[in-house]
């Protein structure tokens, strides 16, 4: 049938009946401008490593399941955080669970129920700043939208209590799931902010979730996104970022087994002096697809951007990485730099680099490479000398290749969980985590 | 008893011939210097015997403890007691020396039919043997060799030979690079690790590291063969008359 006139008879379903409706007329508006623009093909330059025709083949439903989640399910996948305090905002099966919510004073939260969404001009208006209207999945989005969640945390705000955005799948058949996010985060403030996306749907999930920050000044924002065992689903997500003058930005993203997903992570300065450091760990292996799209807009000047992203591909993996840094024309004084590095750990793997550099200001500081490599055979030789078998030598370098990575997660809980999955996924668990022996040293030097 | 015997060795890199028809035995206990000017193959010989890829043996025979050792996986051959202590020791980002030597030692063992050692007195012993070549204790947390000076990453190779106890240890140019106090806390280091089932193989281009290291026997190698071998002696004279001595066709005929 094709994606598209899947959705659409989709939309005409869902939508059309009601037209009289304000929200749905400009959800029309919306649906019509994505299908303008089409399911775009790998002729589409933001596209060219990412087939997305395979969405061709599946029959999307609509799903009216509201399901309802426990809370110890919830806690389960949340144990790495040992049970400390946490913000919990979770997305679950498209709508968003408010019974969760633990609301803190300095904190506030607006769940906005089924499209009341499109009622609210401010936050439409808010929303336009960080439109990007060349990505047709983000009229989708707009056009299926359900629940839509507005955080706002307060002037000086600084806890380090993370604020999770929970998205959970769990739906019985092959269908859709688009929410809006916007965190607006007020001078001075400090936040830690865990995205998290898990499946438990046996069909295929495709998933198109926008999540806007708006870091105002001075402001200090870390976001970790992982996804990882997220089988079945095609992810399709929307970070995108607008930095006022002195805020400074973190992002990581851990991309551990995963069967499509693409970030989309948009960083835009629009003042002076902000910072943002974006980074990134992926791993394929077999059948599996990762594609980090970054685009990083230097429109004011003394703002600094440092992106580190690394890829181990295994198998039929495949992934693509296209960065992009834009430096207008007074953007002086910009430093941007930006790595992307690969180990391939097969004949069959597959990699896509793309950094890019658009730079119109003569006086700036900006460096970008690409690397696609293999083991290094002397490290190799190095470990194996020892008596260390081939294969845990071979996990051992790998660990070693992603570990800058896994340090910069500030959130202490965190950087351990990620670390773990890391080393569990590396078969490394004996020599992390199952001795005392870190401890030990740590405790006795 | 024989730990190591070569025979007529053959190496080829890269289809070029490097060592030539090379002949050593090692008894147990005993230290061996190899001395020789700058490319006549015994770098090569150490990559050898620890079974570095690249390297094609193209004749001869390699004997450790009785077995032949080119059949063995470089992990085997440390298994089996076989240690190289490296010229240009590899820094590994992201490995502390701790989970490295708890790695490999408890791989060894476990080779050995001993039990893994408990969290308590494996960090005794690590302690202590990194004392031994003046290394902090806070050298155990840093990773493998990351940011090391010249002289740390070479303690820091004697101090994993102290953690592994081979049977034959292979010292390749540990004194390179190093100074004269780096060179006697390197050299006390080793001596203090000498044993009479330990045995040593090192290779040097200077003299002065065995005015530390008292050697049994020292080789001369010279294109890719030994062309002379005596006691300690030898390397005093091979100092004074330097190795223009053995390219003027002098080898062999003292």
């Amino acid at each position: 049938m094709g994606f598209i006139d899947n959705v659409s008879a989709l939309f005409e379903k869902k939508f059309s009946k009601q037209i009289c409706r304000d929200e749905d007329s400009e959800r029309l508006v919306f649906f019509e401008k994505f299908k303008e623009l089409g399911l775009p093909t790998i002729k589409n330059e933001d596209w060219k490593y990412t087939n997305l025709a395979f969405l061709n083949e599946i029959n999307f439903q609509l799903s009216s399941c509201t399901k309802a989640i426990d809370t110890g399910l919830v806690e389960k996948y949340l144990s790495f955080l040992n049970g400390n305090d946490k913000i919990v905002v979770p997305y679950i099966n498209n709508s968003i669970d408010e019974s969760f919510v633990k609301p803190l004073s300095s904190f506030d939260y607006k769940i906005l129920r089924n499209g009341s969404f499109f009622a609210n001009t401010k936050l439409i208006s808010k929303f336009s700043n960080f439109f990007d209207s060349s990505n047709p999945f983000n009229f989708l989005t707009l056009a299926f939208s359900t629940d839509s969640a507005y955080l706002n945390v307060n002037n000086g705000f600084e806890n380090e209590i993370p604020i999770i955005l929970f998205y959970l799948y769990d739906f019985e058949i092959n269908t859709l799931s688009n929410t809006l996010s916007f965190v607006e985060v007020e001078e001075d403030a400090k936040i830690n902010i865990i995205a998290i996306f898990i499946n438990r749907s046996r069909d295929k999930v495709f998933a198109n979730e926008i999540i806007n920050f708006h870091l105002k000044r001075n402001s200090n924002v870390e976001v970790n996104i992982l996804q990882f065992n997220i089988d079945n689903l095609v992810l399709i997500d929307n970070f995108n970022f607008i930095l006022e003058s002195g805020a400074t930005l973190k992002i990581n993203t851990f991309s551990l087994n995963n069967y499509f997903v693409r970030n989309n992570l948009n960083v835009l300065f629009n003042e002076p002096y902000g910072t943002a450091f974006l980074n990134g760990i992926y791993f394929t292996a077999d059948d599996e697809f990762v594609d980090n799209h970054t685009l990083v807009l230097h429109n004011q000047p003394n703002c600094i951007s440092d992106e580190n992203f690394r890829g181990i591909l295994d198998g039929t993996g495949r992934a693509v990485f296209n960065g992009k840094i834009y430096v207008a024309r007074d953007a002086q004084k910009t430093n941007a730099y930006q790595s992307n590095k690969n180990l391939l750990l097969s004949n069959d793997a597959r990699i896509n680099t793309r950094p890019q550099l658009e730079i119109y200001a003569d006086d700036v500081r900006c460096t970008h490479g690409a690397t696609a490599g293999y083991l290094d055979q002397e490290m190799l030789f190095y470990i194996v000398s020892r008596g260390i078998s081939k294969e845990k030598a071979k996990s051992l370098l790998l660990n070693s290749f992603v570990s800058e990575n896994l340090e910069k997660v500030e959130q202490p809980d965190l950087r351990n969980f990620v670390k773990e999955l890391v080393a569990k996924k590396l078969n490394l668990e004996d020599i992390f985590f199952c001795s005392a022996i870190d401890e030990l040293t740590n405790a006795s030097l | 008893m024989e730990i190591l015997k070569i025979e007529n060795l053959k190496v080829a890199i890269d289809g070029k011939l490097i060592i030539k028809g090379l002949n050593l035995t090692i008894n147990s206990g005993e230290v061996h210097a190899i001395m020789g000017p700058n490319g006549t193959g015994k770098s090569t010989l150490a990559y050898v015997l620890a079974g570095k890829p690249g390297y094609e043996v193209v004749e001869g025979e390699i004997t450790f403890l009785g077995k032949n050792i080119l059949e063995l996986e470089p992990e085997e051959r440390a298994k089996e007691g076989l240690f190289l202590a490296f010229q240009y020791p590899v820094e590994i980002p992201g490995v502390t020396n701790a989970n490295f030597m708890k790695t490999a030692v408890n791989e060894v063992r476990k080779y050995r039919n001993l039990e893994p050692l408990d969290a308590f007195d494996f960090l005794q012993t690590l302690k202590e043997r990194a004392a031994l070549v003046g290394l902090d204790s806070s050298y155990l947390n840093r990773n493998v060799n990351e940011g090391f000076s010249g002289g740390e990453k070479k303690r820091n190779e004697i101090f994993q030979l102290a953690m592994l106890e081979p049977i034959l240890a292979v010292l390749d140019e540990t004194d390179s690079g190093l100074d004269i106090d780096a060179l006697k806390i390197v050299a006390n280091g080793v001596n203090s690790l000498r044993k009479p089932d330990r045995s040593f193989l090192v290779i040097t281009h200077y003299q002065r590291l065995l005015n530390y290291l008292t050697p049994d026997f020292v080789h001369v190698m010279y294109d890719g063969k030994i062309v002379i071998s005596g006691g300690k002696e030898l390397a005093y004279e091979l100092e004074a008359k330097g190795y223009d001595w053995l390219k003027n066709g002098n080898n062999g005929l003292k």
